[in-house]
């Protein structure tokens, strides 16, 4: 079945008016705007702009669900949050927890997986912790932090093969070496994160298969003294080494304006990655209170100035913000333009998770995962594989 | 009228043969590397590399002796120690200090300026202070910290009818504003320095004449949380802004090498100075030795260790022990960045930022024969001032 996409604003590397001509699911032709077509499903894009469809590395829950709940009703009810606002790819993110919680999240996501697979790719966990240090565990509980234990990694890694697709954990940490290899032997993302590493053990780290570093300026070290000397630290690291991926919550909040436009001009568009780390409110009406984790056993924190707070305010817990309200604020409010901010959230994780042969471009042969948008960049529909699933 | 022949000459990024003939204190030509010329004085350099005469806006002390020991003797000292090391253009640098020490500065270097007028440019001083955060002393004396007051700085101004050249202070404090339009106005550098600015603060400090950040890193804030949000600090200002001048210690411990690429890098050679921010100890230190720090009467200690002078409890710095031609071997040879960028960072740069381009900082037809001559391993040869030796090699080591 081919279906004509006509009439749209294609943002790819540019932006260009044309059509999207789509069969079997993938992206079969670029076509001029006036397009005759034998397709039998006609949609009328009516000049609004179409991009490849958002992936979303880093985000805990919406909708009034998070992950860690572990139902699929907390699966669907996020998931399809994210899907409206345009994230045809997902990384469903835990936070510290048991054992327990994390088996009981690996069912919840393997079953979700399969039942939203025509609809949305659950393309696989993303494990927040809890291998970090205690003082940089943001939040998170701590009677579950810990450096690497291998007989945990191990168990959760077996028990749900090809479940869990990126894995944050601090450098610094004994025992990170191995579970970098073992991770990446595994087909598992290591990321840099909520750590106090040096650049020694982030050049280390290197040598075992990191090359992420999660949300850029939150709960990582910074320059340090040693004896007076200065010694950089993660953060520098991100601006200083080419080879590192670099992820920025662009929520509005977590970085100021002047802030993130600096981190653009400095380390570029070819290496930042978007992402929301989306909470359980986002995209609720809720205004007040919040639970991070799991409803039995989550973290209770503030929601305030459109972010959640500890209930210090001295730091964030996360965002409440979603898909394109970060292009939003990469293209509006920081100004940077379009199709750098939609590459950002498209092609940059796509090569992040090695599936940029497939996802993350709007090219023939690609897969037909779309998200339409207007002016204001309000999602007015979304493809995934070809079927529109928003509309 | 001197010729040098066959040098390695440093300009403009470029690495270029030539001779060079110098009379009248000038710079008269750029010749090939074998040129004759009638009457000169030949001086044979067979490809040494001849660089401008190094111009140095932040050493408060060396061999002994400090600035604000606020005699014509001690700055003497100070002046001549860096001119051994290749600087022909110096600006003695004050600490934090009473207002008469900083008049008796003033006068001192009337007089050393007269007295060098052969040897070395000593235009006028560097007055690192009184303006400055307290929680951003950085060791500097907190009994003299206090605001810009008119009262006090207008007629310090016109005490020193234009020996005050450059001025650090920190531009968050009440008066500050005022302060940098005054002395924008009468023709003084004015730069951010032991500062709690943030980077929107800087950003208005710009628009009241300051354009420049003492000491990159050293006494200046980073992005800090306020109520959980971000707010950026002068380091990030330092980073973003592209027409602000950032100075940087460069004696390779302050900056150690992979953050001096790192500046090298996001900020380029095209905004960065070198320093030295010199004490009194450079020259004269052993390694593991208890030294005074600033003003002989403050009775304040530090420890000389690692090629560095250090708070006693080594949490931070007091200032180098370094020199001239030794922040060149620092910064190319130790953090590798390109010989001619150093230079460009030691002599055309800050000429620029202290607006004496027009003559010095440069090999250039019609500029001042100020002239540095090294070897490959950046081994201080000859030093000229306006065409005379005035210093060389053999001497050095008396």
């Amino acid at each position: 079945m081919k279906t004509l996409l006509k009439n749209v604003r294609i943002v790819e590397g540019g932006v260009q008016d044309g059509s999207l001509l789509i069969e079997g699911g993938k992206i079969r032709a670029i076509l001029p705007v006036q397009t005759e077509s034998d397709a039998e499903t006609v949609i009328d894009g009516r000049g609004n702009y179409v991009s490849a469809g958002l992936i979303e590395l880093h985000s805990h829950g919406s909708g009034g669900h998070d992950y860690m709940d572990g139902t699929q009703e907390a699966y669907h009810g996020a998931a399809e949050m994210q899907l409206q606002h345009g994230v045809t790819t997902l990384l469903p993110t835990t936070v510290a927890a048991s054992k327990a919680e994390y088996l009981r999240t690996l069912d919840a996501f393997r079953t979700a997986k399969e039942a939203r697979k025509d609809r949305q790719c659950l393309y696989g966990m993303h494990f927040e912790g809890p291998f970090f240090p205690v003082q940089r565990a943001g939040g998170m509980d701590l009677r579950y932090i810990s450096a690497p234990d291998p007989a945990l990694y191990e168990e959760l890694i077996s028990y749900a093969p090809g479940c869990i697709a990126r894995w944050t954990a601090a450098p610094e940490l004994p025992g990170i070496a191995q579970f970098g290899d073992y991770c990446t032997k595994h087909g598992i993302l290591p990321s840099i994160g909520h750590t106090d590493a040096t650049i020694r053990e982030v050049r280390a780290a290197k040598e075992h298969g990191f090359r992420h570093i999660t949300h850029l300026y939150s709960d990582m070290s910074t320059i340090t003294r040693e004896s007076g000397f200065r010694v950089l630290g993660v953060l520098e690291c991100a601006y200083a080494m080419d080879d590192l991926w670099v992820e920025v919550i662009t929520d509005g909040c977590h970085l100021p304006s002047d802030l993130f436009r600096m981190i653009y001009k400095l380390i570029g568009p070819e290496r930042l990655q978007l992402c929301s780390d989306s909470i359980r409110p986002a995209g609720t009406n809720e205004t007040e209170n919040v639970i991070v984790g799991s409803l039995e056993s989550g973290v209770r924190g503030i929601i305030e100035d459109g972010v959640a707070k500890f209930p210090d305010r001295s730091a964030f817990y996360g965002s409440i913000a979603l898909g394109n309200d970060l292009v939003r604020v990469a293209a509006k409010k920081v100004g940077i333009p379009l199709p750098e901010a939609i590459r950002m959230m498209t092609e940059n994780p796509a090569k992040i998770l090695g599936i940029d042969d497939r996802k993350g471009h709007i090219r023939p042969g690609f897969d037909a995962d779309l998200m339409l948008f207007d002016d204001n960049i309000d999602v007015t529909g979304v493809l995934y594989a070809g079927k529109e699933v928003i509309g | 009228m001197i010729l040098l022949r066959n040098v390695r000459m440093i300009e403009g990024g470029d690495v270029s043969p030539a001779s060079l003939l110098m009379d009248d204190g000038v710079l008269q030509a750029i010749l090939p590397p074998d040129a004759a010329a009638e009457n000169a004085e030949v001086r044979e350099c067979n490809g040494l590399y001849a660089a401008p005469g190094l111009i140095e806006q932040h050493a408060h002390g060396a061999n002994g002796a400090d600035v604000m020991d606020c005699t014509p003797e001690a700055m003497d000292t100070v002046c001549e120690y860096h001119l051994q090391h290749g600087v022909t253009t110096f600006y003695p640098t004050t600490s934090t200090d009473s207002d008469e020490s900083i008049r008796r500065v003033i006068d001192a270097c009337r007089t050393v300026s007269a007295q060098r007028a052969a040897r070395q440019n000593v235009p006028g001083i560097h007055i690192e202070g009184q303006y400055i955060s307290e929680a951003r002393n950085g060791g500097m004396y907190l009994r003299y910290i206090r605001t810009p007051d008119p009262a006090e700085y207008v007629p310090l101004v016109a005490y020193a009818d234009g020996w005050i050249k450059r001025w650090s202070i920190a531009p968050e404090l009440p008066g500050a504003l005022v302060f940098g339009d005054y002395c924008t106005a009468h023709g003084i550098v004015c730069s951010v320095a032991h500062s709690d600015a943030t980077y929107d603060e800087v950003k208005t400090a710009m628009a009241h004449g300051f354009r420049h950040l003492t000491h990159f890193y050293s006494d200046m804030n980073s992005v800090v949380r306020i109520n959980g949000f971000r707010t950026m600090g002068a380091i990030e200002a330092g980073y973003d802004f592209d027409d602000l001048w950032i100075e940087v210690i460069g004696d390779g411990c302050h900056i150690p090498p992979q953050l001096m690429q790192y500046l090298y890098r996001h900020v380029g050679p095209k905004r960065m100075h070198l320093v030295s921010d010199s004490v009194r100890v450079a020259g004269t230190a052993k390694e593991g030795e208890y030294v005074d720090v600033g003003s002989r009467d403050r009775n304040m200690k530090g420890i000389v260790e690692d090629g560095v002078v250090k708070f006693l409890d080594r949490s931070a710095f007091h200032g180098s022990i370094a020199s001239g031609i030794e922040l060149l071997r620092a910064s190319h040879r130790k953090a590798g960045l390109p010989l001619t960028e150093c230079v460009r960072m030691l002599t055309a740069n800050p000429a620029e930022i202290m607006r004496i381009d027009d003559h010095k900082g440069h090999l250039k037809e019609g500029w001042d024969a100020d002239v540095v001559l090294f070897d490959d391993d950046l081994n201080l040869k000859e030093v000229f001032y306006r065409g005379c030796s005035v210093h060389a090699e053999h001497t050095a080591s008396n």
